[in-house]
């Protein structure tokens, strides 16, 4: 019988104002909907024949008249109450705070945009395919339309190797210097130190032979 | 401004209430001295009910405003 009793009693003492407001406000809906309701059920909707004639037309319409305007007035009570009371509860902490409209709005926009990368991924990741595979089936494409033109897609290993009947001047000769691709032929390079055979050229010859940047010094 | 809406709102039933059962006299569908009809019979006991509910409420509400005052001026 500690604190928790007292802060029952005092909410309830508080909330005592709100739970008076609903209540009447729900019991003038219900009295309106039924001073509606009324001269349908009891038959003096119309209050041209019968007994009373037109006291009854009078009674019907301030019934309805009176019901319709109540059950207006106390539904928007009802609501002013229900808002009343819920500022009241979340201003004591026992609801939550309310968020903003903008933030409701960004974190709704962040839990789409989540669920649209999730879901993209996810697409790739079922569509993406074997490249193994890809290249199999590229080249069961390509090797027909390729071998009806005449032209071999991967030639064989065995064909590479140079035909015994070739003629062999397509060779370079032993004694030639090899160009080695990207050096210069001058004095630089590394032709520059190759043995050279003495009788390739006429004595003193080999003193003409100049490398591009002599010739443009001449 | 929600909260005397809300307080105007319980004035009106009050004065519906009132009005329901002053309407069969005022209108002269109950004539006087007569016997009562069923319309204000209904008219006079839906009104009495509206009248006392909505005063009881409005006072309730008030008292419970003004007790929110007091606590809010001790803080």
């Amino acid at each position: 019988m500690g604190p928790d009793v007292t802060v029952s009693y005092v909410s309830v003492t508080n909330s005592s104002r709100y739970l008076a407001g609903l209540c009447v406000s729900a019991l003038g809906l219900c009295a309106g909907g039924w001073l509606v309701l009324t001269p349908l059920a009891f038959g003096y909707a119309s209050g041209a024949g019968g007994a009373g004639g037109p006291d009854r037309g009078r009674a019907a319409v301030t019934a309805l008249a009176t019901g319709g305007g109540l059950a207006v007035v106390c539904g928007a009570a009802l609501a002013c109450w229900a808002m009343l009371w819920r500022r009241k509860l979340r201003a004591d902490g026992v609801l939550a705070a309310r968020q903003s409209r903008r933030y409701r709005r960004s974190a709704r926009r962040q839990r789409r945009a989540e669920r649209l990368v999730a879901a993209a991924r996810q697409r790739e990741l079922d569509a993406a395919p074997d490249p193994a595979q890809v290249l199999t089936d590229l080249r069961s494409l390509l090797t027909p339309l390729l071998t009806d033109s005449g032209v071999r897609l991967v030639p064989p290993l065995a064909a590479e190797e140079p035909a015994a009947e070739e003629p062999a001047a397509e060779e370079p000769a032993a004694e030639e210097p090899v160009q080695v691709p990207g050096h210069l032929r001058d004095s630089r390079s590394a032709a520059f130190f190759t043995p050279r055979p003495a009788d390739a050229l006429p004595r003193g010859a080999e003193l003409l032979r100049v490398g591009p940047a002599e010739e443009e010094a001449w | 401004m929600v909260s005397r809406v809300a307080m105007v709102a319980l004035v009106v039933v009050f004065g519906a209430g009132g009005w329901l059962i002053a309407a069969p006299f005022v209108l002269r569908f109950q004539p006087s001295g007569a016997h009562w009809t069923g319309a204000s019979k209904m008219d006079v006991l839906v009104g009495a009910v509206l009248a006392v509910t909505g005063f009881a409420g409005f006072f309730v509400a008030l008292a419970g405003r003004v007790r929110e005052l007091y606590q809010e001026s001790r803080r």
